[in-house]
C-alpha cells in the first residue's frame, strides 16, 4: 500500500572515531522508490524530521543493480543491498538504517570493507597465469563442472555473509565465509588446482576454515544465492585429506 | 596461549573428534548402564559394578573418558568466547542450533564437573553400599532431580546437534540437502537419546515406564528373572 511519506531513522557517524547518533527524515513517497533513492531525496534537502539542519548523509553505491555490493547497509536489522531494498516491499513504518557492525565505519552508512579483501590476498582467492612466455590455454571444464563453479564467482564481496556470521567479529580471528568460497571455487579451476595446496595451507591455520561454526547463517542472507556452506563440507573434506597426506606421506 | 597454524588445526580437529569418539560413545554406555535402573537395584549395582571391574580400568578411565573430554571442554570454552551470537537479528533454525551448541556446552561444563566430582570423589557416594540407593536417595530432592534433567538434556542436545558439525568439518557431507539431513537426524537422535536417559532417571526414582512390548522379548519377563522379582 503506497504510503504519503518515508519516514527514516538512520544511524549517523561523522568520522571512524567519532560517536554515534540517530536522525530521522521524513521524504514524501514517489512511485518505485528504493532506500538509496531516498537517501537522495534527504540529500537534496538534509534537514530532519524535527527541523534541524543537517549534514547530508554519506552512503557508498555503485551499480544500482545488486552486482557491485557497495550499497550493502542493515536495513530495518538485516543486512542486504539497499539499491534492491524497495520501500514498497518493506513494512510499514519508519525505515532504520545502519551501516554494517563487523567492518569499521568510514562515515555514516560508509564502511571500509578491506579485511575481506586482505582475506581474499591472503587466501590466494586468484589463478596465476602470468609468466614470462606464453602459457597457452588452459585444460578444458566440463559444462557440468563450470554451472557448479559458475554460482561460486556470483560473489560481490558485498560482505553480507560477514556481517550475519556470529564467528567473524572483533573476539575472533574467523577470516568470515566470503573468502573461503573463493578457495573453493579456484580450487575446482583447472589451473587455479595446481595451487590448492597454497589456499589449504591458508585455510587451514587460524582464523580459517577451522573456525566456522555452522550457524549456516551466510548462506540464508546471501543475496546471490551462494551456497557457502558446501563450499565448507568441500573444504573440509580437502584440507582432511590435505591433513592425512602430511601425516602420513609426509 | 599462542599456537601455531598447524597445531591450531589439529586442536580444532580433536576438538570435532573428541566429541564423537570418544566421549559420544562414552555417553551412549553411560545410558545403557543407566538403563538398567529400569531392571532394579541389583541389575544396576551389579552393572556399576562390572564397569570397574574391567581390564585398565584406570587408564582406560583417565585416557578414554577424562582427558577428552577436559579437550573438548578446554577447546570448547575458547570457541563460545570467541563467538558473538545474533539470533534477535537472524533467528534461522541453524543459528539457533548453532547458539544452543554453546549454550548447552557451557551447561554441561558445571553439570560434568558436578557429577564426576560426585561420583569419584564424595566420600557419600563411594561409601555406599548401593550405587542404586544413593542416586534413587538424591534424585528424591527435587532441585537435584531437575538439575539431572537440564544436565541430561543438554548433553542429548549437545551431542546430537554436534553430529551435524562433525560431519560438515571432516568433509563428510557437502550439500545443502545432505547437511540438513544430518542435522535433522542429529536432533532426531537426540529426542530417542533423551527419552531413553529421562526414563533411566525416573527408574530411580520408581516411576521409570516399562512397557512390556518394549522390554520383554518373546513373552519372557526378564526384568523378574534378573531381578528375583523384587521389581
Amino acid at each position: 500500500m503506497p504510503r504519503q511519506s518515508i519516514e527514516l531513522r538512520i544511524r549517523r557517524q561523522d568520522s571512524p572515531t567519532a560517536a554515534p547518533r540517530w536522525e530521522e527524515f521524513s521524504v514524501p513517497w514517489q512511485p518505485s522508490m528504493n532506500v538509496i533513492s531516498c537517501l537522495m531525496e534527504i540529500r537534496k534537502n538534509p534537514v530532519t524530521r524535527q527541523g534541524r539542519t543537517t549534514t547530508p548523509v554519506h552512503w557508498e553505491s555503485s551499480c544500482l543493480e545488486e552486482v557491485c555490493g557497495s550499497c550493502t547497509m542493515l536495513v530495518n536489522g538485516r543486512v542486504r543491498q539497499s539499491c534492491t531494498a524497495l520501500v514498497d516491499n518493506l513494512p510499514e513504518g519508519p525505515i532504520t538504517l545502519e551501516p554494517m557492525t563487523k567492518f569499521p565505519v568510514v562515515r555514516d552508512l560508509q564502511v571500509d570493507r578491506q579485511p575481506m579483501f586482505d582475506s581474499l590476498k591472503r587466501v590466494h582467492a586468484w589463478i596465476p597465469i602470468d609468466g614470462t612466455y606464453d602459457l597457452g590455454p588452459g585444460p578444458r571444464m566440463s559444462a557440468e563442472e563450470a554451472e557448479a563453479n559458475y554460482v561460486f564467482s556470483r560473489c560481490m564481496t558485498c560482505g553480507c555473509c560477514m556481517e550475519a556470521c556470529p564467528q567473524f567479529n572483533g573476539r575472533s580471528e574467523f577470516m568470515g565465509p566470503a573468502p573461503l568460497a573463493q578457495v573453493r571455487l579456484f580450487n575446482a579451476h583447472p589451473t587455479g588446482r595446481l595451487s590448492a595446496r597454497e589456499r589449504l595451507d591458508q585455510i587451514m591455520g587460524r582464523g580459517g576454515l577451522v573456525d566456522c561454526g555452522n550457524s549456516q547463517n551466510c548462506v540464508e542472507v546471501c543475496p546471490k544465492g551462494i551456497p557457502l556452506t558446501e563450499a565448507f563440507g568441500e573444504l573440509g573434506r580437502q584440507t582432511t585429506v590435505q591433513w592425512l597426506k602430511l601425516l602420513f606421506q609426509k | 596461549m599462542k599456537v601455531s597454524d598447524r597445531t591450531y588445526f589439529v586442536l580444532k580437529r580433536l576438538h570435532s573428534l573428541t566429541g564423537v569418539f570418544p566421549i559420544g560413545v562414552f555417553l551412549l554406555e553411560h545410558f545403557y548402564t543407566n538403563s538398567m535402573a529400569l531392571q532394579g537395584a541389583a541389575a544396576f549395582d551389579r552393572a556399576a559394578a562390572d564397569l570397574a571391574r574391567i581390564p585398565y580400568v584406570g587408564a582406560v578411565e583417565a585416557f578414554g573418558i577424562w582427558l577428552p573430554i577436559l579437550l573438548h571442554m578446554v577447546l570448547g570454552v575458547f570457541i563460545a568466547t570467541t563467538s558473538k551470537p545474533n539470533l534477535e537479528r537472524y533467528g534461522y533454525a541453524t543459528n539457533w542450533m548453532y547458539t544452543m551448541q554453546r549454550v548447552t556446552g557451557v551447561v554441561l561444563i558445571f553439570y560434568i564437573i558436578f557429577h564426576t566430582f560426585q561420583t569419584r570423589f564424595d566420600p557419600a557416594y563411594l561409601q555406599s553400599p548401593s550405587p542404586y540407593d544413593f542416586m534413587r536417595k538424591q534424585l528424591s530432592s527435587p532441585a537435584m532431580f531437575w538439575f539431572m534433567v537440564v544436565g541430561i538434556l543438554s548433553a542429548c542436545w549437545h551431542f546430537g546437534n554436534g553430529l551435524f558439525g562433525f560431519a560438515i568439518h571432516w568433509g563428510f557431507v557437502t550439500s545443502r540437502k545432505a547437511q540438513l539431513r544430518v542435522a535433522r537426524l542429529g536432533l532426531a537422535f537426540a529426542v530417542v537419546l533423551a527419552l531413553v536417559a529421562l526414563n533411566s532417571l525416573l527408574a530411580f526414582t520408581g516411576r521409570g515406564l516399562y512397557p512390556d512390548w518394549i522390554t520383554k522379548p518373546h513373552g519372557q519377563d526378564h526384568a523378574v528373572v534378573m531381578d528375583g522379582g523384587t521389581r
